[in-house]
């Protein structure tokens, strides 16, 4: 009887320390699934926010190429977004608050992942940070915030600011 | 003795995870700056030298392209250079130089598995002239040497770059 007692014990004891290794085992394969996900995520924020930044500076410089004071740009220093744009995505500003979807293949299956994008003016001592007090300036800061839909808490985010280069004359 | 052996057996199979996992990491981590090196200069491209990698002897392959780096307005000559470096566990690794004008200014270590670079044009489709080119799509994938079979083994970064002089 006392033997029969023990073996249990022993067996609870293993079955216990299985148990506990095995939940080890299991963190660290999907700590590192997660960041496998992280670096498609930040691959795909870095595209976005690359194709965003190929577009023109404003739909003003898109259609004239240049501008001469901040009046001539076409972009309000609030309310971004294409709007009634006859020509949408084609500048910077038309991507404010959209809302996209992006896969990435994964062997033979994909994952997707939600894009969202910002666009605000930045200031111009430090592009940065966006531009206080509602101005427009030659600088527009574009954030783009990427979430993985199948794992619902991963997020990348990233932000560059563009320059109007010389299509800004002031 | 069942028992021992038992605990043995998981015991072992857990101190392999973990050193899977501190390889995957120190992996990661290399991808990560690598990355963001490559990021750095394909955002300041200005155009491209080479259509898509070029090869070279002993399986050697080259991209090049001019770019800006940073503040500095200096246009450089950057390529990045695979070589291969060895076979672990039946999969070929690669090493990848970063050469500006020619020099050699940093390496990923031996870490990468696949590797595309190559120029497209606006509609990302396939150029023959260097002059068309609107996008680089580059690709890369990178594992641990050190880590065989496992489910997960590798991390994959791809993403696409538009040179200014295009738009």
């Amino acid at each position: 009887m006392p033997q029969t007692m023990l073996a249990i014990l022993a067996m609870m004891l293993f079955s216990l320390f299985a148990v506990q290794q095995q939940e080890k085992v299991y963190f660290a394969q999907s700590t590192m699934i997660r960041q496998t996900v992280s670096a498609m995520l930040n691959g795909a924020a870095v595209e976005r926010l690359e194709e965003i930044g190929s577009k023109g500076y404003d739909q003003s410089i898109v259609d004239n190429e240049t501008v001469t004071s901040t009046a001539e740009l076409a972009s309000a220093a609030t309310g971004f977004g294409p709007g009634n744009d006859p020509t949408p995505e084609d500048d910077i500003d038309d991507f404010h608050a959209a809302l996209d979807t992006l896969y990435r293949a994964v062997g033979t299956d994909s994952l997707s992942f939600h894009v969202e994008s910002t666009v605000q003016y930045a200031d111009e001592v430090n592009p940065s940070v966006p531009a206080a007090g509602g101005i427009k300036t030659k600088f527009k800061l574009v954030t783009v915030t990427v979430r993985s839909i199948d794992l619902e808490d991963l997020e990348a985010t990233v932000s560059r600011s563009f320059s109007c280069g010389s299509g800004c004359q002031w | 003795m069942t028992i021992f052996l038992m605990v043995f057996n998981v015991n072992s199979r857990n101190g392999r995870a973990m050193n899977e996992t501190t390889a995957f990491y120190a992996m990661a981590t290399q991808t990560e700056s690598f990355a963001k090196i490559l990021r750095r200069d394909l955002q300041g491209i200005q155009d491209v030298l080479t259509i898509s990698e070029t090869s070279q002897s002993g399986g050697v392959t080259v991209f090049s392209f001019r770019s800006r780096i940073g503040q500095d307005t200096t246009l450089r000559t950057i390529s990045y250079r695979k070589t291969p470096a060895a076979t672990h566990y039946g999969t070929l690794f690669y090493y990848i130089e970063r050469l500006i004008d020619g020099t050699v200014d940093g390496e990923s270590g031996d870490i990468i598995t696949d590797w595309e670079i190559i120029a497209l044009n606006e509609d990302a489709g396939n150029i023959t002239d260097t002059d068309d080119a609107a996008q680089v799509y580059v690709r890369l994938e990178a594992a641990s040497p050190m880590l065989e079979t496992e489910v997960i083994r590798s991390i994959k970064w791809e993403s696409r770059f538009f040179p200014p002089l295009r738009n």
